[in-house]
């Protein structure tokens, strides 16, 4: 039996993470498939946890030692254990440059192979492969595929190996193997989507005013909805690639993946209003079974508005509709639905999705509260009608995971649902806020430090998917123990050596930055012992920490601040003197 | 030039509105207690009438019915909104505020529009060299230093739905790179103030406050050499001189911009030390005053963009180097000069290089 030990690089995160089932049966499947049924995982074979190796541009920049170091020394703990080591270096930022860290990569394992006999075979993974020709780095390589020493893999199913000797049969199983193993592009999508709230004006195309209450950015997920977007398009369309249509005046997140898509795909790409303004100058398109993309349809006017201009321009064939989010449907994922339209007009959608509409009596209207502007956020916090809402549409709970130095807060909005139905957009403001404040948010990825409670873990994650925070989740009476300034390390390190918490506190790199985040803070307890915690880990770069709200007013004392996105402080008369434990 | 920000929260009337709406439809006690909790913080940043008003509308909402009629009655039966300004432009001193005047055409003898806790307001508006109109709002603070002004600010804020905010007024300049009557538009504002001071020394703490970058860029685009500002000047010049004793500027005199840092402080600076100071804090100091640091803290809080135009007045040295031949009695004699220089300039500024449709301030 053949063991494989692993290697996976974290690039651009900030603390190692746990490399989960999906991509463990990943590993297992390419092993199946390339190699044979001979070979095993190690860490399946000893039941042991496996951890990536968090690197950095900054890493990176400071050249091949610095990312050697980390390689080695990972390296070094597994090497005469295995036969076969999997190295995956495609599991990237997608806002960082392959090359230069790649080139830093492959100069490491080049000097692993020449220095080391065991492993007799380097299985490496990357997102996309070097045209063999032109990338310099790849000739790094080419001498130990030519010996059999490495085989290469990229996310396509493409494989280099000596002398073709070895490849993958079926790459269409393997394409959905990796989206698998790496998300599901759909949920992903579902969860990236910034559902905005606001007042938003809307004006039909019959001149009707109205108003939305929430608009949908799907400017993080651009990765996702081109996938989807560009799958969609082959299931209909197969090889007869159509002329691809687009109209967004407000949603301008649709037009770059619909570009990506038609480059991907060689499709010709329009804007809908440039047809339409050609058709005025006398000239005219000859459009080849076009598809016109929407990025979202409710009342179906904007569609209607388009096909009547369509047809005033006898531009051609009626395209087929297709709109990334709709309203109606029963489908929540890739429906479609008719709508009345000289007979009727099919139109397919990617997801459904909730929207509020006021025709008469909005209520927001009513209280004079101010349009929102398309786009981006007015506030960087929440404005009171957005909090409370958000709360009223959660039910309301007494506080869960009290500090034992308070009293739990009899009435307060359950924070994990609110931040289940919110938490894209939530991350994100609290990134802007952290922004705004901290001015010079370094380029480097942050770590965020939360107690290990429902909310606070749900907020992280979305702080991770959104923004690429690495996250480390503390337990409460962890964090409690270090209460004690002079707590006994050496302790808390003996009792927690294989907690995963533990592990990467202890292997992060100390100078990242760190965020603390909560749902709620009141006394600020929890707060001030994570920072002892932090800095007894010896990180000293604490930026900030932030909070959906501060009940207890305390978060502007002290070195680091609390940021919140909605300010509401209760009196220490409704909270409880917590300090002496008496209350009113 | 457009002047684009976003606020850190949402305009306070605007959450009491919708705090009293709630409190008005829950029917639970206990939400109804958090939304009170809610609106009486947030109502202490109101201004004077909005606050009464609304504080009156909620007590409707949770005293027992027979009281309501009662508090109708002191009610005021509509709340005027805020009256919307394009620029807010603020002052220390009095002779500050009649260089402001000069150069905005208020005629002296004009009572202000509108008076609050003792402040004063005049609303003028300036036409800008695209036809357009930029209305604005003048007020004089009355005492230097930060905390003066930051409240003067927070009040005039209160009244006025502002979307920028201009400073105008004097500062003591670097001698080896200003002159006087020159005009100082930072792009940093450092408060030096801030510092701990302990047994081996006193170990510096300067906060820098930075005008937003848009706005720097306009400042750099504004160049006297294009624009006619000359007899605006002289006109504005003429006037000053009705009201104070100023000696003359030589006659080719030409204002010179210099966009680069302004030092805060808590103190007045009449010893000589500015250079020194300049080697301490930064390279590119030009100037110090005493308002800066207030004024730019209390804009960034409230989200509103800011400009700080500061005529150099002195030397902050009285006994050697200001007014003429270090004669202490005439050490303030450019300070009007000075004023209207930063005035003029600043006005000439805004009527060029600010459209009205271009400023937009979520």
């Amino acid at each position: 039996m053949n063991t494989v030990g692993l290697l996976t690089i974290g690039f651009g995160t900030a603390a190692p993470e746990k490399i989960n089932n999906n991509i463990l049966n990943y590993y297992e499947y390419i092993l199946k498939e390339l190699m044979g049924f001979t070979y095993h995982l190690n860490c399946r074979i000893n039941n042991c946890d496996e951890y990536s190796i968090p690197l950095s541009l900054s890493d990176c920049e400071e050249g091949n030692s610095v990312v050697y170091e980390k390689i080695f020394k990972h390296f070094e703990s597994i090497k005469d254990k295995v036969d076969t080591l999997i190295v995956d270096i495609s599991t990237m930022a997608s806002s960082l440059i392959p090359g230069p860290v790649e080139f830093h990569i492959y100069w490491a394992i080049s000097a692993l192979i020449v220095s080391n006999q065991q492993p007799s075979m380097f299985i490496l993974i990357t997102k996309q492969l070097p045209p063999l020709s032109e990338a310099c780095y790849i000739h790094i390589m080419r001498t130990y595929v030519e010996n059999s020493k490495i085989i290469i893999l990229d996310e396509e199913g493409n494989c280099i190996s000596k002398n073709d000797e070895i490849s993958l049969s079926d790459k269409t199983r393997y394409r959905i193997v990796v989206s698998e193993a790496k998300g599901n592009i759909s949920n992903l999508f579902k969860i990236k989507i910034l559902r905005r709230m606001g007042h938003y004006k809307r004006i039909s195309s019959t001149g009707i005013k109205y108003c939305v209450r929430e608009f949908y950015d799907c400017s993080e997920s651009e990765y996702e909805l081109k996938i989807l977007i560009q799958n969609w398009i082959i299931k209909n369309y197969g090889d007869d690639i159509p002329d691809i249509l687009y109209h967004c005046e407000v949603s301008k997140w649709l037009e770059p993946p619909i570009i990506s898509v038609s480059k991907e795909i060689g499709a010709r790409c329009f804007h809908v209003n440039d047809i339409f303004r050609a058709c005025e100058t006398g000239f005219k398109y000859e459009l080849k079974k076009p598809i016109l993309i929407l990025p979202l349809i409710d009342s179906a006017n904007t569609i209607i508005g388009i096909l009547d201009k369509w047809k005033k321009f006898e531009v051609g064939e009626i395209p087929l509709v297709l709109s990334i989010l709709s309203t109606q449907g029963i489908k929540e994922e890739n429906g479609e639905y008719s709508i009345s339209y000289n007979g009727n007009i099919n139109i397919k959608y990617i997801l459904r999705v909730d929207r509020t509409t006021y025709y008469e009596e909005c209520p927001l209207c009513v209280l004079d509260i101010p349009y929102t502007e398309y786009g981006d956020d007015d506030n960087l916090m929440l404005t009171t009608y957005d909090f409370w809402s958000m709360a009223s549409s959660s039910e309301w709970i007494k506080e869960k995971d009290t500090p034992k130095i308070r009293r739990e807060l009899e009435y307060i909005p359950n924070f994990e649902q609110l931040i289940h139905k919110n938490g894209a957009w939530l991350a994100r403001k609290i990134k802007d806020i952290i922004n705004y404040y901290v001015e010079w948010l370094p380029a480097n990825p942050i770590i965020v430090v939360c107690p290990d409670e429902a909310g606070a873990n749900a907020l992280s994650e979305y702080l991770r998917v959104i923004d690429g925070f690495s996250i480390i989740s503390i337990p409460k009476d962890v964090i409690f123990a270090f209460e004690q300034e002079n707590i006994n390390l050496n302790q808390i390190y003996k009792t927690y050596e294989h907690e995963k918490w533990h592990i990467q506190m202890s292997n992060a790199p100390k100078n990242k930055h760190i965020v603390i985040v909560e749902e709620f803070s009141v006394s600020g307890s929890t707060k001030k012992y994570l920072m002892n915690m932090i800095r007894r880990y010896g990180f000293n770069n604490i930026l900030c920490h932030c909070a959906i709200v501060d009940f207890g007013g305390k978060g502007k004392e002290g070195s680091i601040v609390t940021y919140v996105l909605y300010e509401f402080h209760l009196k220490t008369e409704t909270i409880g003197d917590y300090k002496t434990k008496e209350y009113s | 030039m457009t002047i684009k920000q976003k606020n850190i929260h949402e305009d306070r009337e605007v959450s009491c509105r919708v705090l009293i709406d709630l409190i008005r439809k829950e029917e639970d006690p206990r939400k109804r207690k958090l939304y009170l909790h809610d609106f009486l913080s947030k109502s202490l940043d109101l201004r004077e009438t909005a606050k009464l008003y609304y504080t009156l509308e909620v007590y409707r909402e949770i005293v027992m019915p027979e009281y309501k009629d009662v508090i109708k009655q002191y009610q005021k039966k509509t709340l005027t909104p805020r009256t919307k300004i394009d620029i807010g432009i603020i002052t220390i001193k009095n002779f500050e505020l009649n260089a402001a005047k000069i150069a905005l055409g208020i005629d002296f003898k004009k009572e202000s529009d509108h008076k609050e806790s003792g402040y004063k307001y005049w609303i003028k508006d300036i036409n800008t060299v695209k036809g357009k109109k930029l209305k604005t709002v003048l007020t004089m603070v009355g005492k230097p230093r930060g905390i003066n002004i930051s409240n003067a600010c927070r009040t005039m804020f209160n009244i006025y739905d502002i979307k920028m905010c201009i400073l105008i007024g004097i500062a003591a300049g670097l001698e080896s790179k200003v002159k006087i009557a020159d005009i100082v538009v930072p792009e940093t504002i450092y408060d030096i103030e801030g510092m701990r001071l302990e047994g081996s020394g006193a170990k510096k703490r300067p906060i820098p406050y930075n005008m937003k970058r848009s706005l720097a860029r306009s400042i750099e685009y504004f160049d006297l050499k294009v624009i006619e500002w000359k007899e605006a000047f002289q006109n504005n010049m003429n006037k000053i001189r009705e009201l104070y004793k100023t000696p003359d500027l030589p006659e080719l005199f030409e204002p010179e911009i210099h966009n680069k840092i302004i030092l805060t402080g808590e103190k007045l600076l009449a010893d000589g030390s500015l250079e020194l100071l300049r080697e301490e804090h930064h390279d590119e100091t030009r100037a110090y005053e005493m308002e800066g640091g207030g004024f730019a803290a209390t804009c960034d809080e409230c989200g509103i963009p800011w400009i700080v135009f500061r005529g150099i007045s002195d030397y902050g040295d009285p006994t050697t180097k200001d007014g003429i031949g270090g004669n202490p009695h005439l050490r303030k004699i450019w300070q009007p000069i000075a004023a209207l220089s930063a005035a003029t300039i600043a006005i000439l500024y805004m009527r060029n290089e600010i459209q009205q449709e271009d400023i937009v301030l979520f």
